[in-house]
């Protein structure tokens, strides 16, 4: 192994640790938001029975404490963790210039915005 | 739509799928949409909506534990994802088009053969001049993609698992098919994704169990906001699914992190056995 395999494997490593640690303050803030709903739910016996409310609707909700608010700023937060993580990895990459990873990720956010363009037109 | 759900089956079904699913590196609709219609009465577009946000969080779940013991090869999994979400969306457009019952069984036999092929079996010696030869041959080929190389630490066999990837052009190709079966067939993507992996780009098993995970979270992530967005998400479903699932996949990800890989193999070919037969009784109408 050389000296610059070595570099190369320690500089992912450091990227795989910073990775984990913005999946896990995403999870746990989910999850704190998640329980505060169900915890207001029990609380109020509001209706949950309507789907999750549109992001319009999330402040006054907020305001208002309605268990639906919390609980869907929650699930919005869990599927945008694997967008942060892709932007964390295309950053990480630029930095250290490595160009295979960078063209990789550049096309998966392309194809990622491209297909929910597609699919919810 | 019921007004209320058997709360302790929720969590349940949660825990099992994220538990199974991270282990497997499986999303684990397989276990909650049948609960959520057959047990718990929910019509099929909701069960489908709460299983792929559960998904989604079970993914993320495993891949913050993999990836911080460098099980996930970060660099295949975003090269793989980028064939695998255009296959995904081309097999939901395909879905409309095709008729599934041959597909699905030719299929499930497939993934029988992929079973009999991922059992854990002695490997045949080669002289030592032959193994040169390939290796030669090998490094030349190589050199190309050794970026996609990865290593871990595998506490089962306490020593560090240094690996090369082979064949990523055959493994992107596979990729795209493996999307456009999980959308045509209904099957999650790690059920496909592993043993591509495994098998045709020769990566060891935690290291495609753990990466599969990380592409599992690309790849549903948009159907996941299609069916919050088309209003087939409730809180009261969700919320406990949600929760129950990041605990079972915190313990999965932990149980794989420190199982022998042997074993996983025979977990993965078993349950991958499990899956195409009822895929294909239920495709020849004999599950009732």
């Amino acid at each position: 192994m050389d000296y610059q395999y070595d570099i190369r494997h320690e500089q992912l490593h450091r990227l795989n640790r910073r990775i984990s640690l913005v999946l896990r303050v995403g999870i746990a803030a989910s999850l704190i938001l998640i329980v505060c709903g169900l915890i207001l739910f029990l609380l109020s016996s509001a209706p949950l029975t309507a789907p999750l409310l549109p992001v319009t609707s999330l402040i006054p909700g907020f305001a208002a404490l309605n268990p639906a608010a919390f609980i869907t700023v929650g699930v919005i937060l869990i599927l945008f963790l694997p967008a942060a993580v892709l932007i964390l990895s295309l950053a990480y990459f630029a930095a250290v210039r490595e160009r295979q990873p960078i063209i990789v990720c550049i096309v998966l956010l392309v194809m990622l915005a491209a297909s929910l363009i597609l699919v919810l037109k | 739509m019921p007004a209320d759900v058997n709360i302790w089956i929720l969590a349940g079904t949660g825990f099992g799928a994220g538990l199974l699913g991270s282990m497997l590196g499986v999303g684990g609709g397989f276990i909650i949409v049948p609960v959520l219609t057959l047990a718990l009465g929910l019509p099929i577009q909701y069960a489908i909506g709460s299983s792929l946000i559960s998904i989604v969080i079970n993914a993320c779940t495993a891949t913050s534990v993999y990836i911080r013991c460098h099980m996930t090869n970060l660099k295949l999994g975003l090269l793989l994802s980028c064939a695998l979400v255009p296959g995904a969306v081309a097999g939901a457009f395909l879905a409309a088009r095709l008729s599934s019952p041959v597909l699905t069984v030719i299929f499930g036999a497939l993934m029988i053969y992929v079973a009999y092929l991922m059992m854990p079996k002695k490997q045949r010696k080669l002289k030592p001049a032959q193994v040169e030869a390939a290796g030669t041959v090998h490094e030349k080929e190589h050199a190309s993609h050794a970026w996609l190389d990865g290593c871990y630490y595998d506490p089962a066999v306490n020593r560090e698992i240094a690996y090369q990837v082979h064949r990523p052009t055959l493994g992107l190709v596979t990729s795209f098919f493996a999307g456009v079966l999980s959308s045509l067939l209904g099957i999650g993507g790690g059920i496909v994704n592993v043993p591509v992996m495994s098998q045709f780009m020769k990566a060891p098993l935690k290291a495609t169990i753990a990466t599969s995970a990380l592409m599992l979270a690309f790849t549903t992530m948009t159907g996941a906001i299609i069916y919050i967005f088309n209003g087939y998400v409730v809180p009261y479903v969700v919320a406990p699914l949600i929760i129950c699932v990041f605990l079972g996949a915190r313990l999965g990800a932990a149980l794989a992190h420190r199982s022998r890989s042997a074993l996983l193999m025979w977990i993965f070919a078993f349950f991958l056995a499990v899956t195409a037969v009822l895929m294909i009784l239920k495709a020849l109408n004999l599950l009732g």
